[in-house]
């Protein structure tokens, strides 16, 4: 079911655009990954209504004093907190739900790359078998190769045997730029669990983001690259980028 | 990644944890399958993490390779070679070939001078191997020392195996092209067949028989590579062909088992069976036989073309080319159980199985 609905149509999809791009798969990957979040833009806003919304009740009058009244009653205070949620309408997990509906779109994106790349028989059988009738068989093989990587293997700009080790200059790209993204487009909060929170987050996400791009296939790498970059371009088209919070080192509280 | 409000984001590292299981767990696509050859005495088998040798008459194990604990790369998947001295040579994902003795599984040699995996099929030919590599090398290696020979840089990934005749080498790529060598490793000639090449050519009464992604059954002037004829395949052909007095038989993934002629490629015979035909098919005398994905094993009477006997292989997944070696006839298997099976040809009876011994 998985695949009937969620991965052959973006690996068709992802080898449609491949044809049209000169047939080089990390543009196929830039396109793809910039259409997905086009389809998904939807739910990126809602997130950040959600968000705003958040900041505004933290920066209301009865949070601040729930905040003093029950600061050593931790349970109490979240229980005052659902209450408020509750009496104002919002849901705080309303933020939650397009995270998770991204995570089988990323998870199809991997698959995709991989399947679409094929990097050994079983899955260029597997793959011979989801081609649309549409979409050419001669496209597959895909070219994996774009500069030095190869977009079906994780990225190191040098081979071990010269250093000793390879340069994961992609991971260090995507490290840096979700780093980026989350200082810029996180909003500053006067609740000091979201202020610690925040600054976790800023360390362990791209760390973690991270460590998918050095671990697995470099074609995601470049999706996270993509993603990152996109994400910073649309809160700036909106006006929502401080430019200001990169000078500050300390987290995105 | 997307913004997230603060009180959600307790939810996100747990969550992220999750989606890297689920990438982890969904990344496979497919299993590998079983590489194997046989003498008049046993089986060779590559999978997985070694090279094991079967005795033909029981199905046990008589040696394996490595005996240590393998290294991490080292993935056997191709069927391995066998030379006339006795070697058993085995190419591996670790970009390195190994010659084996084939009566004790010692190590005679060791080639280190691919610089990608080994996927395709090596194979032996008078003094000679012949390893393809997936970036494209093709290596002719003595056999006696693996010293190389000469090599070949084709176009594009190499995953099928050669075919190798007394004056040319043929190998297909990936990126579409049959290569025709001479002995030297010299170009004679190349032809865009318009699909990805994944199995070795079919030399078949003077007519080069080429399968490919999405196209017919194209056959060629194996001494200039024109084109003679095409037959219709449903879909990819992924197995070679096998002939025999003048008739060429090959299926494809699609399940369609046909047969044609030599001459002009006129249909003469075709069966739909229950699965994709991924291995080429073996002959013997008076029969057929052909192994399908979905676990079926079936002869077919050339007379007629009409079925002899049909045996499954319980809850398996039958992949690569059937070997036939004194009426015992061998195919590679996917199951929990299984890795190879073997059946008496003339009677369609399960003979033995072979699944090596965890480590």
């Amino acid at each position: 079911m998985l695949d009937l609905l969620v991965f052959d149509p973006m690996v068709n999809s992802l080898l449609f655009i491949y044809d049209f791009l000169f047939h080089n798969f990390a543009l196929a990957i830039i396109v793809f990954t910039i259409l997905i979040r086009l389809i998904t833009l939807p739910l990126t806003l809602q997130q950040q209504r959600s968000t705003q919304r958040m900041q505004e009740l933290q920066g209301s009058k009865r949070w601040q004093d729930m905040q003093k009244k029950y600061k050593g009653d931790r349970q109490k205070m979240q229980e005052e907190q659902l209450k408020l949620y509750k009496e104002v309408g919002f849901n705080p997990l309303s933020g939650c739900l397009p995270l998770l509906i991204q995570f089988p779109i990323l998870i199809g994106l991997y698959q995709s790359i991989s399947r679409a790349l094929a990097l050994a028989p079983p899955q260029l059988l597997d793959l011979s078998k989801r081609i649309y009738p549409f979409v050419s068989s001669s496209l597959v093989p895909v070219d994996s190769r774009f500069l030095w990587w190869d977009l079906g293997q994780p990225e190191r700009l040098l081979s071990p045997q010269v250093l000793g080790f390879g340069l994961p200059v992609l991971t260090i790209l995507v490290v840096v730029t979700s780093w980026l993204q989350t200082k810029l487009t996180t909003p500053p909060s006067a609740d000091a669990q979201s202020k610690q929170m925040s600054t976790m987050m800023s360390l362990y996400l791209p760390l973690l983001i991270g460590y998918f791009s050095y671990s697995y296939a470099s074609g995601l790498a470049l999706y996270f690259l993509v993603s990152n970059i996109a994400t910073v371009i649309q809160y700036a088209a909106m006006g929502k980028v401080n430019w200001r919070r990169l000078l500050t080192l300390r987290g995105s509280a | 990644m997307p913004r997230v409000p603060a009180s959600s984001r307790r939810f996100l590292l747990p969550a992220l944890a999750l989606a890297a299981f689920a990438l982890a767990a969904c990344g496979s696509t497919g299993t590998p399958w079983p590489g194997v050859a046989a003498d008049s005495e046993r089986a060779y088998v590559a999978f997985g993490q070694g090279v094991y040798a079967v005795h033909l008459t029981n199905g046990q194990e008589a040696w394996r390779f490595p005996v240590e604990k393998p290294t991490r790369d080292q993935l056997f998947y191709s069927a391995p070679a066998l030379t006339e001295s006795g070697l058993v040579i085995a190419g591996s994902y670790d970009h390195k070939v190994y010659a084996l003795e084939a009566a004790s599984g010692d190590l005679a040699w060791t080639f280190e001078g691919a610089q990608e995996r080994i996927i395709g099929d090596s194979v032996a030919s008078g003094d000679s191997v012949f390893v393809p590599v997936a970036d494209g090398t093709l290596f002719a290696l003595r056999a006696e020392d693996g010293e190389v020979e000469w090599s070949f840089k084709a176009d594009g990934a190499l995953w099928s195996a050669p075919l190798v005749t007394d004056e040319n080498v043929y190998i297909g790529s990936l990126t579409h092209t049959i290569y025709a060598l001479d002995r030297e490793g010299n170009l004679v000639w190349k032809h865009d067949v318009g699909g990805a090449i994944s199995e070795a050519p079919s030399l078949v009464d003077g007519t080069l028989l080429v399968g490919a992604l999405g196209q017919p059954l194209i056959a060629l002037d194996p001494a200039t590579g024109e084109q003679r004829w095409t037959a219709p395949s449903g879909e990819w052909i992924w197995a070679a062909a096998v002939s025999s007095d003048g008739i060429a038989y090959f299926g494809d993934l699609g399940g369609r088992l046909a047969a044609v002629s030599v001459s002009d490629g006129s249909l003469l015979h075709e069966a739909t069976l229950d699965g994709a035909i991924t291995g080429r098919p073996a002959l013997d005398a008076s029969r057929l036989f052909v192994a399908t994905e979905t676990g079926s094993v079936r002869s077919f009477l050339l007379s007629d073309f009409s079925s002899e006997w049909n045996e499954i292989v319980p809850e398996a997944k039958l992949y690569g080319p059937l070997v036939l070696q004194d009426s015992l006839l061998m195919v590679g298997v996917v199951s929990r159980e299984v890795d190879v099976a073997a059946f008496d040809a003339d009677s369609g009876q399960l003979r033995w199985t072979f699944k090596p011994a965890s480590r």
